[in-house]
């Protein structure tokens, strides 16, 4: 076989690989002719913007959905870690590098909570962080009182509010973390492992995959983003809510990591998918905004585009 | 007579299974089916039951003719096929399983459980084995579901059963109870088709007789006018089809020594050695434990109790991770359960077990994976357009060649290979074979769990055969041949 041919046909891979990168191309496109308003650079940051927070959680979420489990508690780690970046901040007079230590730290402890229940109570994952969901959450409101915590730090909102080279800041950590994911997966042997086991972890088992370690793991990274999720949240009002913050923010990563041709029996999924997938619902709600079409229908369209998605999707796998 | 059979032709995909099958079964009978694997035994029950229409002949069942060939239909008719896995659903009651799908109605609508509970109950107690018709199915033993298999049976008026295998996973016991049971069907004037591996089971209930052979009928007679070295003969009858390399003369020093190993209920007492530049192997029945052995070698299950050592040193795994890191590796008889990663690339797929010999600071060195690979790839001669295909995309043979390519780029010092030519034609087998050989040669150690006897004969310095989780027979190359290891393995001999 001619090496030209099998250029050709590894692209054509790649390109049924990321369709719904293609999809996001002609979505964005679209959106760029019906609205004038919509392919303006300060529209375009605001998109990136929006998706920042559900970005960073997801990114995380594709870790755990990739060796086919779920993790519901990443909207109560971002509380959980939200309190206790801006406790720290009072407390300790902690800059932005402090908080996204914090951040980071206090999700992975939380995270890997999940994954040690999970592998060694032998505890779906479903359940283990249906419960953790409850109880990271209803702690800080009984500790916080159901009512927000809020830093005295004003240089903190210049993650959220401020620009750096014409872009907003609070897009940079998203890059770097998407990077950062990629990077794990496509290269590193913890990446390797995730696949492995997310398409069979008895084969993986036997291949000598320490699959315990490599499920904690993954609930540590997605314990992790939310805790980084955080740091963005709380950098916008410097404050967060413990009763009505990053709720539904695990729905929405979970749904974003699917559509972006994730599985959720694991194994299959890139970051490039999830992060497009995370856009397409931000650059959705932003075109429809600028079209003047009502939030809760927004809500509705959201459900639909996860249908006509997947099912495109799973019609063009059966061929 | 109750069933008659003339002339049934079988084929799949072009393959012969079954060519003009002549079978018949009288009341009051007991008739074995036997044969080696792939021989069509299961072909014909699945034929008789009503889940395969036959290319060509006629079925007649108590009479009549068969047109439909339906499982309902044949059900409606008075057959019963007892399977191996009785298919009860473990979470309903008896009296639930035994009328599953034909419960008595009640108004049409509700289903009369007071007549449910006295039928099974009735029936149970002619079975002679009162048990409660509440009790849930899944608290039952194996040979109580058997009985509960079987009442499901009568339940449907049936007068003609296909038993597989049914005693597989019975005790002693529970075997001369199933007898009993079996013995008072015939006295009713029920017929048995009985099939089974066990050859010393056929002389102790069956009446009659009939050996398949590579789809083939060869023989049909009464039992008692056969001997058991007649019967093996006559099942096994042909040639080595395959050409296998000289064997080389072992064998350096003790590479593997198993010690008093016990793992219930698989096996128990096991004890061999293994020196390098030997292919041990070993093989058994369904259920002799041959499986549950490879497992416990390689670390993906625990002993209860014995002693492993490599190179004289003791050991013990606690996950295949260790065994692994000592050179060991495990050719899985199951390439889609738990073998290969169907999504990834072939690259991906021979390099998973040896990543920790190819990373820098835990990065992947593409570069050096993809030479790896590639050298397996040419010494297998794995046929694929392009290494960073899917593995999905391979045909059954090319995938099972990478499992095997898996450990060669693992480096592997002792290779555990469990049904290692399933699934490859004969030509591919002759080339794995020299393979093998190759790998021996260089002073590796093999252990090759089979079911095919004529590829252990050729292949094997040593053949050790198990039965029920015990090895009770060990041959040499020279000695070994298909009738010995067929009769030890079925228990007849030792």
């Amino acid at each position: 076989m001619q090496l030209s041919n099998i250029r050709t046909e590894r692209f054509q891979r790649w390109i049924a690989g990321n369709k719904i990168f293609m999809t996001l191309i002609v979505l964005v496109f679209l959106a760029s002719v019906t609205s004038e308003y919509f392919w303006t650079w300060n529209n375009i940051m605001n998109v990136f913007r929006q998706a920042s927070v559900i970005g960073m959680i997801a990114l995380g979420v594709h870790f755990v959905v990739l060796i086919g489990m779920l993790d519901l508690s990443v909207g109560s780690i971002l509380v959980f870690s939200g309190a206790v970046i801006l406790w720290g901040q009072n407390l300790f007079d902690l800059d932005i590098p402090g908080s996204f230590f914090l951040g980071a730290a206090s999700g992975v402890v939380l995270g890997s909570l999940n994954g040690l229940i999970v592998t060694y109570g032998r505890v779906p994952s479903f359940i283990t962080t249906l419960g953790t969901m409850f109880i990271y959450r209803y702690f800080m409101m009984w500790v916080a009182d159901a009512g927000a915590v809020s830093g005295n730090r004003i240089s903190h909102t210049f993650l959220g509010h401020g620009y750096w080279l014409g872009i907003p800041v609070v897009v940079f950590p998203l890059i770097l973390a998407a990077v950062a994911a990629h990077v794990v997966l496509s290269r590193t042997l913890l990446g390797r492992y995730l696949y492995a086991v997310g398409q069979n972890s008895r084969a993986a088992f036997s291949s000598g995959a320490n699959v315990r370690a490599v499920t904690i793991a993954a609930f540590a990274i997605s314990g992790m983003a939310a805790g980084l999720g955080a740091v963005l949240e709380t950098s916008r009002l410097n404050s967060i809510s413990t009763a009505n913050s990053g709720v539904y923010y695990e729905l929405d990563a979970i749904a974003a990591v699917v559509l972006g041709g994730a599985s959720l029996r694991g194994g299959k999924g890139t970051i490039l998918g999830t992060v497009s997938g995370v856009l397409m619902f931000s650059i959705l709600n932003n075109y429809m905004n600028l079209q003047n079409v009502s939030t809760y229908l927004q809500g509705v369209l959201k459900g639909l585009l996860i249908f006509l998605v997947l099912y495109r999707q799973n019609r063009l796998r059966e061929d | 007579m109750l069933l008659h059979m003339r002339g049934i032709s079988k084929s799949f995909y072009g393959v012969q299974v079954l060519d003009n099958i002549d079978f018949e079964l009288r009341p009051g009978e007991v008739h074995a089916l036997v044969g080696e694997n792939g021989a069509g035994k299961s072909t014909l029950a699945k034929l008789i039951s009503g889940a395969h229409r036959p290319d060509d002949g006629y079925l007649v069942v108590n009479g009549k003719p068969v047109s439909l060939y339906s499982p309902i239909e044949s059900q409606r008719m008075g057959i019963s096929m007892i399977y191996q896995e009785s298919c009860l659903v473990p979470e309903m009651s008896i009296a639930e399983n035994v009328f599953l799908g034909t419960e008595p109605r009640w108004l049409r609508m509700f289903t009369n459980t007071v007549k449910m509970k006295r039928e099974t109950k009735r029936i149970l107690r002619s079975l002679g084995m009162p048990l409660h018709p509440n009790t849930k199915v899944k608290d039952l033993s194996m040979s109580e579901r058997h009985v509960v298999a079987i009442a499901k049976a009568l339940s449907q008026k049936a007068n003609i059963f296909v038993m597989d295998e049914p005693t597989a996973s019975l005790s002693d016991a529970e075997r001369i109870r199933l007898f009993a049971m079996i013995r008072g069907f015939k006295a009713e004037g029920f017929g048995i088709v009985y099939i089974t591996h066990r050859l010393n089971e056929i002389f102790e209930i069956c009446d009659r007789v009939t050996v398949l052979r590579d789809g083939k009928r060869v023989v049909t007679c009464k039992a008692n006018e056969l001997t058991e070295r007649e019967l093996v003969r006559q099942m096994v009858g042909r040639e080595l089809t395959q050409i296998f390399p000289p064997l080389s003369s072992p064998t350096g020093n003790e590479l593997l020594r198993v010690e008093n190993m016990t793992r219930k209920p698989w096996f128990e007492k096991i004890d061999f050695r293994l020196h390098e530049g030997e292919i041990l192997g070993i093989t058994g029945l369904v259920g002799s434990g041959t499986e549950g052995l490879a497992k416990v070698i390689f670390g993906e299950m625990k002993p209860e109790s014995g002693k492993v050592f490599w190179h004289k040193e003791p050991i013990q795994f606690k996950t295949p991770r260790q065994a692994i890191d000592l050179g060991f590796g495990y050719v899985n008889r199951d390439r889609i359960e738990s073998g290969l990663f169907m999504d990834m690339n072939v690259y991906r797929n021979l390099t998973i077990a040896s990543l920790k010999k190819i990373h820098r600071f835990h990065m992947v060195q593409e570069s050096q994976e993809h030479d790896k690979a590639l050298d397996a790839i040419i010494q297998l001669d794995i046929k694929t357009r392009d290494p960073e295909q899917e593995i999905k995309f391979l045909s059954g043979g090319n995938q099972q060649k990478v499992m095997l390519g898996k450990w060669l780029v693992a480096e592997s010092d002792l290779y555990i290979l469990d049904e290692p030519t399933r699934g490859i034609d004969v030509a591919s087998k002759s080339e794995l074979y020299v393979l093998l050989h190759e790998l021996v040669n260089e002073g590796k150690g093999m252990i090759v769990i089979s079911s095919d006897m004529s590829e252990l004969i050729g292949l094997c310095n040593r053949i050790l055969v198990m039965h029920e989780g015990r090895i009770v027979d060990e041959m040499t190359h020279g000695e070994a041949s298909q009738e010995r290891i067929l009769q030890s393995a079925s228990g007849i001999r030792g």
